[in-house]
């Protein structure tokens, strides 16, 4: 290829070879989110590590090197496995429900309905919202003397007196994961539907003339289409539901009890309400090792669908 | 040559005035573009147009100041100040900590004495239960002094006119409370409001329930006393009253509290002289049926109440002290304190003896309108106490503030009722956990 | 060939009982505007009106004239207009490098950037704010900034990457065969080509940005410098005496950029969405 091989010769100076060059282009653009990396994550997360090892109170941020005795009250602390076990509740119910609830969704909004642009950017809405509205909004709802939610429940006589939603475990467990439900099934919408958009017809078509039912299309067709993207969506969501915080903090503060203390909440009220800077940074730690561990399942994932694609 | 030497010394003491003034000057400079910033829990919109009004007299005084309002929840005050500290940008004076608070900053280092502000005002006017309470006896001087001496949570409000109809016996115990409470509920109005979120006011309510019970939290040995009959009796107590307070009772705190009795929701509630505000500006139809009694305690308890005795702190990191220390006396002042006060009339009760007694505190329309009922008050702040000296024979608990901070005495009260354990259980974990971190 | 009947009075049905479903799905929405609009004596009063006799839009007048909500409002824009700046600006950079040129390291560098775009805020809560306290900028707007990069970059990085590498490389390929510089194919041919996907990154990691709790709460004391999340918060806290129907109007004001800035992306919004967020 002489056409393509003049240039890049003529461009050949200071004995750098074109690959060399390139390469360097590619520092130069990486440069700034490189720094930003060093500085703001990698130098933090470090941090984390060497806190972690002392006894440090938050307010005057000097401590004395404890080295591993953060974690060892960590493993004997019924907080701490309080919060883990809870933390597992939590991002299993969240899952489950934003999974069934996106996923039907999506079938339902894939196929014929009247207004169906109109149906869509509802369902699409509390994915919008700011937390902090969507909260408010659902305090009001569940607000034990005033709110709406407890007015139908009298009026229609499903229960005999107010519902306590978030003053009670484990009411306020579920109520909480209803509203995360409900905030970020949007999400799994989006992307299953996405991906039915993109099976080709012709596919059902066959499936059609061959006499299959609705049922083993789904089953056949749909569903083997649909894999690779609900992985990806389980991971996700299972990693952000899981580093979850201000939802379950802005609505219940991590009580009553502390019936909705996640890992994060924990970290959060050891660091300050309870100003222990170290045994904060130990859980930090310990969640960052669950999200590695997370992470690595997601790489995999994602490098599959990538081989998947570039064959 | 006497006169050069004359003229030398006048130029010499000119030039080390000169020199003074200029060493000042970096301060004076300094000041010429001073931000002090002021905290304060107290939040309501009037409270805070009062401060500024105060502090406006200040800026005159002070060329070149400004000074910033700044208020935050009482749980947020310790959060927020690591966060200042750590910036450099630590407020100048702070107002209404939480003394136990005060005293856990005291045991790090970070306060700045405030003996000359007390000094200036003079010690005998400041009430002894206060000054016992914020005492660094150890290295001999005040880390901070109370700037009010009210009960949040010993004044038990309640409706005149729904007592009457139920035709019900008052609040003079625990028992007559409950039978009240009982024939006062109905669909849309609670027998009582008793609040047990993992906030202060749920803590506080707790602590005075145990208190009134004849229990402490630590014994005065320095043991810890909270597994006792007194605080399973305080625990069973409150579990038949919460039978009769609105479903959300484990996340209340100040607000839901006064906004519940306030609107006409509760037949009962615990709180403050800031009813009377609250009430005659929210709800100005039931400002004549309400009235107030010390909360109730059961036979052979101790009367005691838990003070506030919310506190004003220089921090050790303030850049100016001669500047913070001129705040907080501009605060104090008769009528500047005067001032503050009358917002929001026998919420907050003075601190002062001669402003407690001074005819410009008593002139107030509401403080008049409810003269019994701000005596009943006054009455049960005397009776005050703070958890960093339980008692005369204790001594100071410099982990008082830790203990509020976890919040594990309310958590145990949250273990009975929601968490369904025995009150026995309760107490012995809760012990166990104050243990730990009277330890730590 | 006509529908037989049975066939159309099945899809009414049907189609009725999945709006019905939607319905249930909105009501939050509803009863946020609703509440918003209404008197209020009609909201705390049992039991409540579900439409109020007639509408007022007083709460929103005192949203905007005797509360922090203005201020909050200005401050979340900036921070969040700042921060998204930054972020795109770089990685728009970064993404083209990762997605076009080889160099030692750049598969790593792309896991780096998977791994601390997943990474939970609440980790770097201490660190962070050490290393914010150090740099001067505790309790301060930029402060927030510079935190709000941990997230808004690797974000913006991962997203972009995905549109980049979408992009054909045909273009670029014979434009440095006619002699281009590589700045002049960067800025000449990959950012117009890549406009929409840099569009779509910016307003996701804006909205991101502009909903962001924690590090808001904790990085920040002073009202004058507090963003919307932390700040109506404390408004619902700070009065002894809640008011719903403000705040129902805050809540309706908070989202109204949200919806205008992702009514201008929405096209691309699945797009950018299947291909950055979720791959498949």
């Amino acid at each position: 290829m002489p056409a393509l091989a003049a240039p890049m010769a003529g461009r050949r100076r200071g004995g750098w070879s074109l690959a060399a060059r390139n390469a360097a282009f590619g520092y130069v653009l990486m440069l700034p989110s490189i720094l930003f990396f060093l500085v703001l994550i990698a130098y933090p997360l470090l941090q984390t590590f060497w806190i972690s090892l002392h006894r440090m109170s938050t307010l005057t941020r000097q401590g004395e090197f404890v080295g591993l005795a953060n974690y060892r009250a960590l493993l004997e602390s019924a907080d701490f496995w309080g919060a883990f076990g809870q933390s597992l509740v939590w991002t299993v119910c969240c899952l489950a429900l934003q999974m069934g609830l996106g996923i039907g969704f999506a079938l339902v909004l894939n196929a014929r309905l009247t207004f169906r642009p109109a149906a869509r950017a509802l369902v699409l809405f509390p994915y919008l919202l700011s937390t902090v509205v969507a909260v408010l909004v659902w305090q009001w709802l569940f607000n034990d003397m005033y709110g709406y939610l407890n007015y139908l429940i009298e009026e229609y006589g499903l229960s005999d007196g107010p519902v306590n939603w978030l003053g009670q475990s484990p009411n306020a467990m579920i109520s909480t994961i209803l509203v995360a439900g409900w905030k970020h099934f949007p999400f799994v919408t989006i992307a299953v539907l996405a991906r039915l958009q993109g099976i080709p017809p012709a596919l059902y078509d066959a499936a059609r003339i061959d006499g299959a039912s609705a049922w083993s299309r789904f089953w056949d067709i749909t569903l083997p289409q649909l894999r690779p993207v609900l992985a990806m969506v389980i991971i996700l969501r299972t990693i952000w539901d899981f580093k979850e915080f201000d939802l379950i903090f802005m609505m219940t503060g991590g009580g009553p009890r502390s019936s909705t203390e996640t890992l994060p909440l924990l970290i959060y009220k050891e660091v300050f309400p309870k100003l222990s800077m170290g045994s904060g940074a130990a859980i930090a730690m310990v969640m960052l090792v669950i999200m590695v561990a997370f992470f690595w399942v997601y790489a995999g994932q994602y490098d599959r669908e990538e081989r998947a694609r570039s064959r | 040559m006497s006169i050069r030497v004359a003229t030398t010394r006048r130029a010499l003491l000119g030039g080390t005035g000169a020199a003074l003034g200029l060493l000042a000057m970096p301060a004076i400079v300094r000041a010429q573009s001073r931000e002090l910033i002021f905290w304060t829990t107290q939040r309501a919109p009037e409270q805070i147009a009062a401060y500024k009004a105060i502090f406006a007299g200040f800026e005159q005084q002070h060329p070149g100041t400004t000074v910033t309002v700044q208020s935050f929840l009482e749980e947020e005050l310790l959060p927020k100040l690591a966060a200042t500290l750590a910036a450099g940008t630590p407020p100048d004076l702070i107002s209404h900590m939480p003394p136990e608070f005060v005293m856990q900053l005291n045991e790090q280092g970070l306060l700045q004495p405030v003996d000359d502000i007390i000094k200036a005002v003079g010690e005998g006017d400041f009430y002894e239960n206060s000054l016992e309470l914020l005492r660094d006896s150890r290295r001999g001087y005040y880390p901070g002094f109370a700037i009010v001496n009210s009960t949040t949570t010993g004044a038990l409000w309640y409706r005149k006119d729904l007592v009457g109809e139920a035709g019900a016996a008052g609040y003079a115990s625990w028992d007559a409370m409950l039978d009240t409470t009982r024939r006062t509920n109905r669909r849309g109005v609670f027998g009582t409001i008793y609040p047990f979120g993992k906030t202060s006011m749920g803590d506080k309510l707790l602590l005075q329930t145990i208190w009134r019970a004849g229990g402490y939290i630590i014994n005065p040995d320095g043991t810890v006393g909270f597994n006792s009959p007194a605080t399973v009796a305080a625990f069973e107590f409150i579990r038949d009253l919460l039978k009769y307070s609105p479903a959300g009772s484990a996340n209340y705190a100040y607000t839901e509290t006064v906004n519940g009795f306030v609107e006409g929701r509760a037949a009962s509630a615990p709180y403050s002289g800031r009813v009377l505000i609250n009430m005659q500006a929210q709800n100005p139809k039931l400002a004549d049926a309400v009235s107030v009694v010390p909360f109730p305690m059961p036979a052979g308890g101790r009367d005691v109440f838990v003070g506030d005795f919310q506190s004003m702190v220089i921090p050790r990191a303030a850049r100016d002290q001669e500047l913070s220390k001129r705040m907080a006396l501009t605060l104090l002042k008769t009528d500047n304190y005067v001032r503050f006060l009358h917002v929001t009339p026998s919420h907050n009760l003075p601190n002062l003896k001669s402003v407690a007694g001074s005819a410009e505190f008593a002139a107030n329309p509401t403080i008049a309108r409810y003269r019994p009922e701000v005596d009943t008050m006054i009455a049960a702040t005397a009776k005050g106490r703070s958890l960093l000296k339980e008692s005369r024979e204790h001594a100071t608990n410099t982990h008082a503030g830790a203990i509020l901070g976890s919040r594990i005495m309310v958590e145990a009260l949250q273990d009975v009722i929601i968490g369904g354990m025995s009150p026995q259980a309760a107490a012995a974990r809760g012990a166990d956990r104050i243990a730990g971190l009277m330890k730590a | 060939m006509k529908t037989p009947p049975m066939k159309t009075l099945g899809r009414v049905l049907r189609d009725i009982l999945v709006w019905a479903v939607i319905g249930v799905f909105s009501f939050p929405l509803v009863w946020m505007l609703v509440t918003s609009v209404k008197p209020r004596d009609q909201t705390t009063s049992y039991p409540p009106a579900l439409l109020p006799d007639q509408f007022t839009l007083e709460h929103y007048v005192n949203l905007l004239f005797n509360t922090a909500f203005p201020r909050l409002f200005v401050n979340s824009l900036f921070v969040s207009g700042v921060s998204t700046l930054v972020a795109v600006l770089c990685a728009t950079a970064g993404a083209y490098g990762m997605t076009r040129y080889r160099f030692p390291g750049r598969s790593l560098m792309a896991r780096l950037v998977l791994f601390a775009y997943l990474l939970p805020a609440v980790v770097l809560l201490v660190p962070l704010y050490v290393v914010v306290a150090g740099m001067g900028l505790g309790d301060s707007l930029w402060g927030l900034v510079v935190t709000y990069i941990t997230f808004a970059l690797p974000f913006a990085l991962w997203l972009l990457r995905a549109f980049m590498a979408a992009l054909p490389p045909d273009v670029e390929a014979a434009a440095a065969i006619d002699g281009a510089s590589r700045w002049a194919v960067f800025f000449e041919i990959v950012i117009p080509q890549a406009l929409p996907g840099i569009m779509a990154t910016a307003v996701f990691t804006f909205i991101g940005a502009y909903n962001e709790y924690l590090y808001a709460l904790v990085f920040v004391n002073a009202d004058a410098r507090m963003t919307l999340p932390p700040g109506v918060m404390r408004l619902v806290k700070e009065s002894y005496n809640i008011d719903w129907n403000v705040m129902m109007a805050a809540a309706v004001v908070i989202t109204a950029p949200v919806l205008v800035l992702f009514a201008c992306v929405q096209r691309h919004f699945s797009q950018g969405f299947g291909a950055g967020s979720v791959k498949g």
